[in-house]
């Protein structure tokens, strides 16, 4: 039982500290795995690096009673020692001690819990102070200099949101126990300032767009003139006290609601569509209406499963008599850019928000990842701010802690690398989730906020985190404050906060949900306010607001970004009964207003109107922008296969001897974009919750080559499942994002094809990373050929919706896949990532016991290619390991593919397939030895009988086969005694296959060529060697 | 039918209640899940009609200061006394993970006295890892009178970044000499690149207690109560196929056994 103390209330003691260290007898792994990354990052050696850990107690406690907290409840004795206000001293010297904390106002997710079991501990709350955690890297090495100790800290801290101090070690042991504290006192009154914008001149409009980073544009800045000057909007504000002057409160609220990110102004942009190759100009009013809402909306009244599109904050099917999922795909692509950790965290536990806040709310049961990044390995001239192999390795790190903190397991993802992506990565996470479909009488995919409902927020605090450009105006507060764009996103609040909101709904508590992401309160409040009835409207009260600190305005509180919220509108009667139910799981539960009718979003401040904006005008009014599509095809060359040096004419030959082939092939496998992702996969929970019956993302004998798509019943009780896949392909952007788009699209169906779904019960969720297409004369100068990259490319999206019926029932865009590199003499250079469409793919199934895997499965088994393998070399890993891209890009003919896919699906629907894998990345020598390897077998193949039209001299065909990356095909094995059944499946659908070898239990991989020659004899686990090699094992 | 009750602590960030509530009514329970606010501000004995104590796995408190540091030490704090003679009076204790964690700390495993004399520290490689494992039992474990009866060898998954056994000087020897080792890896990879490789305790996944009624496992026995959930069922599938047998991914799997075992127990000796 915990000692009783008798604590003095006031703060009348300095702040302490606590220092934990390992035991000098004890293996210290955090400290070593730190060694490990100074060596790989900067090839510096240091002898031995250890950790010691600091919590900073302000909380004005005795110095007895901090080394009783110490001993009762911050030591792990078995492994751990402490001391309290002197340093830890190791048994050895040390060279160099670098403290690494967090910046005043960053979220200190250890610290909070510090302090709470120091509360539980006392048995009392502390309302004043709080408790800071910071660690401190001890290193030794010889000749380990003071340059060499600053370069370390790239690795330790994080200038976004961490401090570091760098000591000798002589002055650790003096001050090494001195406070960690990021605090700094308020000195900044809250306050409102009022803007005459009716009156400024265009330069001060735009100006004042700059300053605040409000990211408006002259014409909407005019637009917000034209506004102030209605007479009834001028009426409508003077009888709430508000003159004809915008408060910065509006001001911000507009910027947010109408900027990019919130209102998607590209794609809603009219665009003019020059494509030359046609000789045709098109006009088209919106891209998304026209391309993406459109053909969902056809598809969505002939599939009443169904349920949600384009909408609420995810798409939403029936997956399950009874039971719907919610899915949703978002990017996190600027913040992780310069702060990976935060960036990834805050993306994965923001998109896990998502599905949670859609309809009557969800219980989260999934995560996804793909990060595309510069090529790890880089070495070239152009010096990103952080180098690629850090910025995947603190992404990884963020999406694991976020994604195993919260519970959901991480079930599908990977990464993929491009140069492109040096000056700015594409972050994407998603996630799903399940609810009733009947919650208490109301559709589970129903929301709506009721005039008179309360206003509620519940979980974290609002602080300054996540203000857009807030860093200029946070300096002008005195600096008190590290107000940045980003955050660390905190799991353990936001799992509290999940388990409430289930437990809320069930019990009917609130009447509609939404998450605060972009823009806080000023967006979940402001949509929700919109479902009240015809106007729409409420009032909302930012006194009440739950803030971190003192000291923020108005407009910061309503703009917050700060994490782990979700906006709840609750009836007064259920108001005592959500307050109970928020003390039993401790999460922060607000009242800040109330939901009406009267048509005005209306903020309220120390009892005086701040902001009073008319509903429609705040939500819809943003004008429409204008932008101008040319689509010029790049010249490109196709290179020319020889097979005898004497033919090797020009640059543009591939000299590829007959005996190239299996070397050929572990080259490829090798290939960072083909190679095995497992050691990522490894470190992401995905198993969690149970719900992982079927086919897992790594599968085969070992458990280590990548499957075709993951399957799962994400609820217990039946067997229903989701079969989820994804695609990206940014290399045939390069030729055209029409083939690539098609491409994708394709690919991600058939992964789930060969899983076991069905070409009838697929939808899809598209996430468009695209370079900025506004066409600027001197920063974008190809802005137009980007913007007719984006037309083509949901001209091809919708080309495949409707011609494969799969619905893109929720996506994202992000429209800034640009940055900054600079070269070693320091010169500037502007960096665009190419169109880079990831498609995620949502089968569902009614059984997941029918889901098969790649590998194959038994000696004697035939293996058969379905579908025609072309001239289709474009882009593939084959042409790039040479340095080319090609131009014959892979077509998708639909019609096609739709039978095969059908077929497959009869095929598993019979039990007839032991296995089922989609030809991908790599071609069909890559997919063929992964079906071998991965089942521990060997493989008989015979090229000659590849159904393909290729054309041209015998000799390129192996090579061609080998390596095309033509669409729609699969590889399946299927037992000797179902073959006849299967054949006749394709032959009555018309699928064009060839029976092209059999399983063996020989660990070879044998290919015989077109001729009839060997031209590949290799070991299975060598080959699965190389597969494995580039990211090592886990 | 007589039947026997089990309390799941779940909240505060812990997050396999559900999957193990299920594997834990499968096996015939009945179970409540109760959060450990609830637990921490009960007055009398929250224990009192419960035969089976569960802590299941998750990242308590977010996994700050140490993994289940603060879980333990709220628990202990509160209802200490109560759990000390529920497992003193011969009743079920269960960590899995984070719960194990947990256990641990309060110093109920490896010895039930509260006094601490082991921990699970964090694994040889700093990292967290989700991969499934050989486990080769001790058969003359106390636990395989309750848990693990007749139990050789299974297959599990174990999802954790702090999984390595470190004891007290002298400690680990008594616990070999006393086969409270109930389970240890046999799997090369996940020892040598996960655990302890060093030394003779770096392959344990699995302690009991002296009496073997309290259990105390790294690996997800929850994590195989369907034979869908194991990697190694697309090949067990593939039999079953050729075998003409019905595949049913949702028929128990080997982990739901130790829950059978443990509710059978209850059942038959506590009730």
């Amino acid at each position: 039982m915990a000692a009783k103390t008798i604590v003095p209330s006031s703060n009348s003691f300095l702040p302490s500290t606590i220092q934990i260290g390992v035991k000098p007898n004890q293996l210290d792994p955090i400290g070593d795995e730190t060694k490990k990354r100074i060596e790989k990052m900067y090839s510096l050696s240091p002898e031995d690096v250890r950790v010691v850990d600091k919590f900073t107690l302000d909380l004005g406690l005795s110095e007895e009673i901090v080394r009783e907290l110490a001993d009762a409840r911050f030591v792990d004795n078995i492994v751990n020692e402490t001391t309290t206000n002197t340093p830890f001293m190791s048994q050895q010297e040390y060279d160099w001690a670098i403290e690494v904390g967090f910046k005043p106002g960053v979220k200190d997710n250890s610290g909070d819990a510090a302090k709470s079991t120091i509360e539980s501990h006392l048995e009392r709350e502390i309302d004043d102070g709080k408790v800071y955690a910071s660690r401190t890297y001890l290193l030794k090495g010889k000749g380990l200099s003071e340059s060499d100790a600053r370069r370390i800290v790239g690795v330790l801290a994080n200038d976004q949101v961490q401090e570091f101090k760098i000591m000798p070690y002589s002055e650790y042991e003096r001050d090494g126990a001195a406070p960690w504290l990021p605090k700094t006192e308020a000195d900044h009154k809250p306050e409102v300032n009022y803007f005459d914008i009716i009156n400024m001149s265009d330069d001060e409009l735009i100006e004042i767009s700059q300053d605040r980073s409000l990211a408006l544009n002259l014409i909407e800045m005019q637009e917000l003139q034209n506004y102030l000057q209605k007479p009834e909007v001028i009426s409508a504000r003077k009888l709430v006290g508000l003159s004809e002057e915008m408060s910065d409160v509006e001001l911000e609220k507009q910027a947010q609601g109408w900027s990019e990110h919130c209102t998607h102004k590209i794609f809603n942009a009219k665009i003019t569509y020059n494509d030359t190759t046609a000789d045709q100009v098109e006009e088209i009013d919106s891209i998304f209406n026209t391309y993406i809402r459109e053909p969902t909306r056809k598809i969505q009244d002939e599939k009443k499963w169904i349920v949600s599109t384009l909408s609420d904050n995810a798409g939403v099917i029936e997956f399950a008599p009874g039971w719907y999922f919610a899915y949703k795909v978002e990017t996190h692509n600027s913040p992780s850019n310069v702060e990976p950790y935060g960036g990834a965290i805050t993306g994965i536990v923001g998109v896990f928000r998502d599905p949670m806040g859609t309809g009557q709310g969800g219980k989260v049961c999934m995560g996804t990842y793909q990060f595309s990044t510069g090529f790890p390995d880089y070495a070239g001239e152009f010096m990103p701010g952080i180098p690629p192999m850090q910025l995947l390795s603190e992404v990884i790190r963020g999406v694991k802690d976020g994604g195993n903190k919260s519970g959901v397991p991480t079930v599908i993802g990977g990464a993929r690398f491009h140069d492109g992506h040096m000056g700015k990565c594409a972050i994407h996470v998603g996630s799903g989730s399940t609810m009733p479909a009947d919650v208490n009488g109301k559709g589970g995919a129903y929301k709506k906020a009721e005039v008179g409902d309360r206003i509620v927020m519940v979980g974290g605090l609002i602080g300054k985190d996540g203000i857009h450009g807030a860093t200029e105006s946070s300096l002008e507060h005195g600096g008190w404050i590290s107000a940045q764009h980003v955050q660390i996103g905190d799991p353990y609040t936001q799992k509290k906060v999940q388990d409430f909101i289930i437990e809320a709904r069930d019990l009917g508590l609130y009447n509609s949900i939404t998450d605060n992401g972009a823009g806080g309160l000023s967006s979940s409040v402001g949509e929700m306010a919109e479902e009240t009835g015809k106007n729409g409207g409420c009032v909302l009260n930012l006194d009440y607001a739950p803030l971190k600190y003192d000291g923020m305005d108005p407009w910061e509180v309503l703009v917050s970004e700060s994490q782990e919220r979700m906006t709840l509108a609750v009836s007064d009667e259920n108001m005592n009964k959500l307050f109970e139910l928020a003390k039993k799981h401790d999460v922060v539960m607000t009242d800040i207003g109330e939901f009406n009718d009267a048509g005005y979003f209306d903020v309220k401040w120390e009892d005086k109107t701040i902001a009073y904006l008319e509903m429609d005008f705040m939500n819809n009014g943003v004008p429409q922008m204008e932008l101008e599509a040319e689509w010029i095809p790049s010249e490109l060359i196709e290179p020319k296969i020889v097979n005898s040096l004497s033919e090797v004419v020009d640059e543009n030959t591939i000299f590829m001897g007959d005996t190239f082939h299996a070397d050929m092939l572990k080259a490829i496998l090798l290939d960072p974009n083909v190679v095995s992702m497992e050691y990522i996969q490894r470190q992401f929970d995905h198993e969690v919750q149970g719900t992982s019956v079927g086919p897992k993302h790594f599968v085969g004998k070992d458990s280590d080559v990548e499957g075709d798509a993951v399957a799962f019943a994400p609820v217990l009780e039946i067997n229903n499942g989701i079969i989820a896949s994804q695609a990206i392909n940014p290399e045939l952007s390069e030729i055209d994002t029409y083939d690539m788009t098609k491409y994708v699209i394709d690919e991600a169906i058939r992964k789930i094809i060969a899983v076991g779904g069905d070409i009838d019960d697929i939808v899809l969720c598209g996430n468009f990373c695209h370079p900025s297409p506004i066409y600027d004369e001197n920063n974008n100068p190809d802005g137009k050929y980007k913007a007719a990259q984006l037309v083509r490319s949901v001209k091809a999206l919708e080309e495949c919706c409707l011609g494969f019926g799969t619905a893109d029932i929720t996506g994202k865009d992000s429209m800034s896949m640009d940055g900054r590199l600079k070269d070693e003499d320091g010169n500037e250079i502007r960096v665009s990532a190419p169109p880079t469409l990831l498609v995620s793919g949502i089968g569902i199934i009614d059984d997941v016991s029918r889901c098969i895997t790649m590998d194959a499965k038994m000696a004697g088994d035939s293996v058969y290619v379905l579908g025609v393998t072309s001239d289709e070399l474009g882009a593939s890993e084959f042409y790039r390991s040479f340095g080319f891209l090609g131009k014959n890009a892979p077509k998708v003919d639909i019609d096609t593919a739709k039978e095969t896919y059908r077929a497959v699906s009869s095929a598993t629907k019979e039990q007839l397939l032991a296995s089922a894998h989609g030809v991908c990345e790599g071609g069909l020598a890559v997919a063929l030895s992964k079906v071998a390897f991965a089942g521990g077998f060997g493989m008989d193949v015979d090229l000659s009988c590849v159904s393909n039209d290729i054309a041209g001299e015998e000799y390129v065909w192996d090579t061609k086969i080998l390596n095309s990356k033509s669409a729609s095909r699969l590889i399946v094995t299927v037992a000797p005694e179902d073959c006849g059944r299967f054949e006749n499946i394709l032959k009555e659908r018309g699928v064009v296959y060839g029976d092209v070898g059999r399983v063996t239990d020989n660990n070879t991989f044998h290919v015989k060529g077109v001729s009839g020659k060997t031209i590949m004899n290799e070991d299975i686990y060598s080959l699965k060697g190389a597969y494995k090699g580039t990211f090592g094992g886990f | 039918m007589r039947s026997a009750n089990a309390l799941v602590i779940n909240g505060a960030g812990i997050n396999c209640e559900f999957e193990t509530a299920y594997a834990l009514e499968a096996a015939g329970a009945d179970v409540d899940i109760v959060h450990v606010n609830k637990i921490l501000e009960c007055s009398g004995n929250v224990l009192e009609n419960y035969q089976m104590l569960v802590l299941p796995g998750g990242f308590s408190y977010g996994d700050e200061i140490a993994a289940g540091k603060i879980l333990g030490d709220n628990l202990k704090s509160k209802i200490g006394d109560y759990l000390q003679q529920f497992i003193n009076d011969g009743y079920l204790v269960k960590g899995i993970c984070n719960g194990a964690q947990t256990i641990v700390k309060m110093g109920y495993a490896p010895g039930s006295d509260g006094v601490q004399t082991a921990t699970i520290a964090m694994n040889d490689s700093g990292r967290f890892v989700d991969r499934w494992v050989e486990l080769e039992f001790d058969e003359k474990s106390p636990a395989s009178k309750i848990f693990t009866n007749g139990i050789k060898s299974m297959a599990l998954p174990i999802r954790h970044g702090e999984g390595r056994f470190v004891f007290d000087d002298g400690v680990y020897e008594e616990v070999v000499r006393n086969h409270q080792v109930v389970a240890r890896y046999v799997d090369g990879e996940a020892r040598d690149n996960i655990h302890y490789s060093l030394k003779p305790e770096g392959d344990i996944a699995i302690i009991c207690n002296k009496a073997g009624n309290v259990f105390d496992a790294m690996p997800h026995p929850e994590g195989y109560q369907f034979k869908g959930q194991s990697p190694g069922w697309p090949m067990e599938r593939e039999m079953l196929r050729r075998a003409r047998e019905p595949i049913d991914a949702k028929a128990p799997g080997s982990g739901q056994t130790i829950f059978d075992n443990m509710v059978r127990y209850s059942i038959e000796n506590l009730v």
